[in-house]
């Protein structure tokens, strides 16, 4: 696997408002840590983590902190809801040696059969698979071939191709695609007049006594309104 | 339409529409969705209105998820009467919505027809909404 490499600059304030002016000055504050690593908090510029980003997140990459080399690899990206900007970036630190454990996309190839001819849907249902592996051995994704698929078959995690020295940690019976049949529009029913209104939970104690106590107290509270009411007119 | 099926209380209080939404604000099922950008109550029929729209231009395939569900009563005292004398009577259901959130997913189709689709959803809706995608490079979390 290939590494990219990212420029970081330490950062010593920390928090909500020195975050805010360091995305105002083009960069993105992040997190740096990993097993036996203590926390460094630094930044990196927009457009390079983008670069990056855009390559596919399970990407190796040598960050280099006060020119010292690390290998890392994205943990976790925080994005605005609305904007869909990045707003904060982790980075864990991995060793070429110890396994690690990631999600990796899977991508379906073909037209299924079911799709093609009868007209069905095809949808997939898991989208990322866990897998434990070296960080040189993670897939960058995983295909899976769905031209025999017909309405009502699904594949599971099992019929995956899976190269060597990847263990996968999703349960194997996971379905991963399904071919639904063509939904058909039902008739639609003419509104009811009067909506109903939905039933009230009632408290857990004594059920029956509580609804008998609730429904006189309904029938105190409209005779007070009408009495009420009574007395305004006489008004 | 879409209503809640036992409640607690039967009125609720306004309430406010602060801030950005904090969850459902990522495409869960689908590969397309329609975003909102502005707060609003989402009414029960637009949510119906929306839902049809959408429902009668997937004939040739694809499916449909509503992400949201209107679970917010409002009263609404009747015409011509004085003010006080208590709360008025349950009107319709709402949504809460807030930017970010995600109201609609579809899947089995090409990003045109999905477009076209959310379209006509979007304009039945009081509020800004835009097209997103699922993208590799724009999923948000954790990875592992």
């Amino acid at each position: 696997m290939e590494k990219i490499k990212l420029n970081a600059e330490i950062r010593d304030k920390v928090g909500s408002a020195n975050s805010r002016r360091i995305r105002r000055t083009g960069f993105i504050p992040g997190v740096l840590y990993g097993k036996d690593e203590q926390p460094i908090h630094l930044k990196v510029s927009v457009a390079n983590l983008h670069n990056i980003i855009s390559e596919g997140e399970n990407v190796l990459i040598n960050l280099i902190v006060e020119d010292k080399e690390k290998t890392v690899m994205v943990k976790e990206v925080q994005r605005d809801p609305v904007q869909e900007n990045i707003v904060h970036v982790d980075f864990y630190k991995v060793s070429l040696q110890e396994k690690v454990t990631i999600k990796v996309p899977i991508e379906t190839t073909g037209e299924a059969k079911g799709v093609k001819e009868k007209g069905g849907v095809l949808e997939q249902i898991l989208r990322e698979l866990e897998v434990e592996c070296l960080p040189n051995d993670i897939p960058e994704k995983i295909t899976l071939d769905v031209s025999e698929l017909d309405i009502g078959h699904s594949f599971t995690v099992e019929k995956l191709k899976i190269q060597p020295g990847v263990e996968v940690l999703t349960p194997i019976d996971s379905t991963v695609v399904t071919v639904i049949a063509p939904t058909v529009l039902e008739e639609e029913k003419k509104p009811e007049e009067e909506i109903a209104e939905p039933e009230l939970i009632k408290k857990v104690k004594e059920e029956e006594g509580v609804e008998v106590v609730e429904s006189e107290e309904v029938k105190e509270e409209e005779s007070k309104k009408k009495i009420r009411e009574e007395k305004d007119e006489k008004k | 339409m879409l209503m809640p099926r036992r409640v607690k209380f039967r009125k609720h209080h306004r309430g406010q529409m602060k801030g950005i939404s904090s969850g459902g604000c990522s495409l869960t099922f689908g590969e397309y969705g329609l975003k909102s950008l502005e707060p609003c109550w989402f009414k029960a029929k637009q949510i119906e209105a929306a839902r049809v729209a959408i429902s009668h231009g997937i004939k040739k395939g694809g499916k449909l998820w509503v992400k949201i569900f209107p679970d917010k009563c409002v009263t609404k005292k009747p015409a011509e009467t004085r003010m006080g004398k208590g709360k008025g009577a349950p009107d319709h259901w709402v949504a809460i919505v807030k930017p970010g959130r995600i109201l609609f997913e579809l899947e089995g189709m090409d990003e045109t027809f999905a477009r076209e689709l959310m379209g006509l959803a979007a304009s039945k809706l009081p509020f800004k909404t835009k097209f997103i995608k699922r993208d590799r490079s724009m999923s948000s979390g954790r990875r592992g």
